[in-house]
């Protein structure tokens, strides 16, 4: 203890972490006794030059959490601080290809805790969350975040969130083996009781590709969220290769939530958190478009029925122009057409400029076919006109 | 006369021969206890060792033995408190402070291990001992014996602040049970705030004299009282020993010691530890004459694992132009 304590440095290799925490701005939304809590209460006293408080909190947090490599190498931090020895974030390991990872996970919590998710905003994605579903997942890849939202009194309202770590090379899955997690909106495909330990004790596959990423040309499989292997409390945020990957912990403390086709799960770079006022107004103008669609088709006028058509229009192999040959033909045997909807979703997909998916129960009656189906429609916003470019059937898996 | 010399002369020839040794008053037991750990009974040893320190917070060599027994048992956050309880006693025995490093290393070690998942090859790890059973142990380790005894030997340590020492670790162990029983943002509030409080609750105080502050003295000093008292502080937290030297007046007299044995013990008590920190709070000003000053004040010293507090008082003078400390009193 001869040395000088050499705090400065300490700090600046805090620094790195890109030091955010202001406390006041503190939002508890995280459980107080939770490992990523007691993680960045030990980062608080470092900051506030309590190395001794620290240290004493470190203590507590590895007692808990001893695999929690980043909690691990915090106090390896602090104890080398007690020596004198500590130079920058991860002291003498700091040349470790993993040691950036690690601090990129410390960056990741603490501008959690620094910013928090904001009070009384929703992302603009959840337009009208399917009604039926227990919850819906918003992944935030920059934030490092996934956020869980449920229904409370009627209003779709944040109900806690979750560290995650996500594919190598970021987002924005385009091909087999690109290391990368698919930006969408995407369905709970199923659950996976017995996987490999390395993906922790469940996971459960999302429907990637969805129907659009097939109409965009995307392929590749196999994307899921899954928890860490079981000697490893958390991976740093970019580490899987295109899963969604939370805490053992946190994904055993949210999966009774999730039900297999229906709980959505939108993955997007970054969240825009907008008032509800914007959220209902969104909302009723892809509402009125639908209603119009709805109406025009019943009418049995094809052109106004194709006039919510865009030229961009594909479903499977149809384009506009084949859609349209093949609804003149059914149409002049069609004396009259009802057309009902029901459990109507409709979410904003990010990644994408005003495109909106839009899902429901179709209820079609006419004088020679009634069907009933689950329908799904992608519209989007063309010259300030809402236009329908994907119609079909939801694809699950 | 000539028997009390003798009989003066035999005590401590008595006290080195413990302190070297670990025998003598009380010492049976310690020396016992490290027979057994030597025999291999190290549960037992820790058992006494922890009885004795119990007994005598101030017993530096029965800690380190215990520090060092708890090492070699794999419980290195055990041997860590240990030290610290040392420490807290003296923070200048280098023996426990170069311990302490050891153990800190190791756990930094071991962490990291953790964290990169890569067990690395540890080699066992052995504290400093001044308990060596051979002669050649001793002889090795003569400067540490010598640094331990002399840490003994000037224990001038007196029970009263021995006890305000545990107190202050008490009020710290006290102080980071309630903060880590509050939520993170109450937390880090509290935390945050520890630190300005007794920055800004200096001006506060000050305010009633503001008339008095800088250039009063006919012969032009630049600064006050107060801010005297500051800088010396600084000085000592800074751990530049000619500043912390040159706050005080030419004729200050300090008691029981010499001028120069003064400065020598005061240069090792500041450069040994690895930081202090000494805050000013509350200043309250006197004025007994046109050079004549007391700064009361409430004196807030930390250091590795200490905090303690005290209520001083500086009697300060103008000396070429600048005010200096000649007097120096803990106010009870």
């Amino acid at each position: 203890m001869r040395r000088p304590f050499k705090r400065a440095m300490f700090f600046t290799g805090l620094c790195c972490v890109s030091w955010v925490l202001a406390s006041d701005h503190h939002t508890g939304a995280t459980a107080p006794d939770s490992a990523e809590s007691l993680l960045v209460r030990t980062l608080d006293a470092i900051r506030a030059e309590r190395l001794d408080l620290a240290l004493a909190r470190s203590d507590t947090l590895v007692r808990r959490q001893p695999d929690f490599r980043l909690a691990q190498l915090v106090r390896g931090d602090i104890l080398l601080a007690q020596t004198g020895k500590l130079d920058r974030f991860a002291g003498p390991r700091s040349t470790d290809p993993r040691a950036g990872g690690l601090r990129d996970e410390a960056r990741a919590r603490l501008r959690r805790y620094a910013q928090g998710p904001p009070q009384d905003l929703i992302p603009r994605n959840l337009l009208l969350p399917p009604s039926d579903a227990e919850a819906v997942l918003v992944v935030d890849s920059r934030a490092s975040r996934l956020y869980v939202f449920r229904q409370l009194d009627g209003e779709w309202k944040l109900d806690g969130d979750h560290y995650v770590s996500i594919g190598r090379n970021g987002t924005d899955k385009q091909t087999e083996g690109d290391q990368r997690t698919p930006l969408g909106v995407y369905t709970l495909a199923g659950r996976i009781d017995h996987v490999d330990p390395y993906y922790g004790k469940v996971a459960f596959p999302l429907n990637y590709p969805n129907e659009w990423d097939v109409r965009e040309g995307r392929h590749g499989h196999g994307i899921w969220i899954h928890g860490t292997p079981l000697s490893t409390y958390s991976r740093p945020p970019r580490t899987s290769n295109g899963c969604v990957v939370l805490p053992n912990e946190d994904l055993q403390s949210i999966q009774p939530l999730f039900q297999t086709g229906k709980t959505e799960v939108v993955v997007s770079d970054s969240v825009n958190w907008v008032g509800r006022d914007e959220i209902d107004s969104v909302r009723e103008s892809v509402e009125r478009a639908l209603d119009s669609w709805k109406e025009d088709w019943a009418s049995n006028e094809v052109d106004r029925y194709l006039s919510h058509y865009s030229e961009e229009f594909r479903s499977g192999d149809q384009d506009l122009q084949s859609w349209e040959t093949e609804k003149r033909r059914v149409a002049q045997a069609k004396t009259w057409i009802k057309v009902g909807y029901s459990h109507l979703s409709i979410m904003m997909v990010p990644g994408e400029k005003n495109l909106a998916v839009v899902d429901f129960d179709q209820d079609y009656r006419s004088n020679n076919l009634s069907n009933q189906m689950r329908k799904r429609q992608y519209w989007r916003l063309e010259d300030g006109t809402w236009k329908i470019v994907f119609e079909g059937t939801p694809k699950l898996s | 006369m000539k028997s009390v010399s003798i009989a003066w002369l035999s005590m401590a020839m008595v006290f080195l021969v413990a302190s070297a040794y670990g025998a003598g008053g009380g010492s049976a037991t310690l020396q016992g206890a490290l027979e057994m750990a030597r025999n291999g009974r190290k549960t037992e040893a820790l058992d006494i060792l922890r009885r004795l320190t119990a007994e005598d917070s101030s017993n530096l060599e029965a800690w380190n033995d215990q520090a060092a027994l708890q090492a070699e048992l794999g419980d290195l956050d055990g041997a860590r408190i240990s030290l610290e309880h040392a420490l807290v006693a003296r923070p200048d025995v280098a023996v426990l402070s170069r311990n302490l490093e050891k153990i800190c290393s190791r756990q930094a070690r071991l962490a990291y291990d953790s964290a990169f998942g890569t067990p690395s090859r540890l080699e066992p790890l052995l504290l400093d001992l001044r308990t060596a059973p051979s002669t050649e142990g001793i002889a090795d380790r003569s400067g540490e014996n010598d640094s331990l005894r002399l840490a003994l030997a000037s224990a001038g340590l007196q029970a009263r602040e021995v006890s305000a020492l545990r107190d202050s670790l008490a009020d710290r162990d006290k102080e980071i049970a309630r903060l880590e029983s509050a939520p993170p943002g109450v937390a880090s509030a509290v935390v945050a705030s520890a630190a300005p409080a007794t920055r800004s609750a200096v001006p506060a105080v000050r305010s009633p004299i503001p008339a008095r502050r800088g250039g009063i003295s006919a012969e032009g000093t630049r600064s006050d009282p107060v801010q005297a008292v500051e800088a010396w502080a600084k000085a000592w937290s800074d751990r530049d020993v000619e500043a912390y030297l040159a706050s005080y007046a030419a004729d200050y007299h300090p008691v029981g010691l010499s001028r120069r044995e003064w400065e020598e013990q005061r240069r090792d008590r500041i450069r040994t530890p690895a930081w202090i920190k000494v805050d000013v709070v509350s200043p309250v000003l006197h004025r007994s004459g046109p050079d004549r000053a007391e700064v009361v004040y409430r004196q807030v010293y930390q250091t590795q694992g200490v905090r303690l507090t005290s209520r001083k008082r500086i009697g300060l003078t103008i000396f070429q132009g600048e005010w200096k400390i000649e007097e120096e009193k803990e106010v009870r």
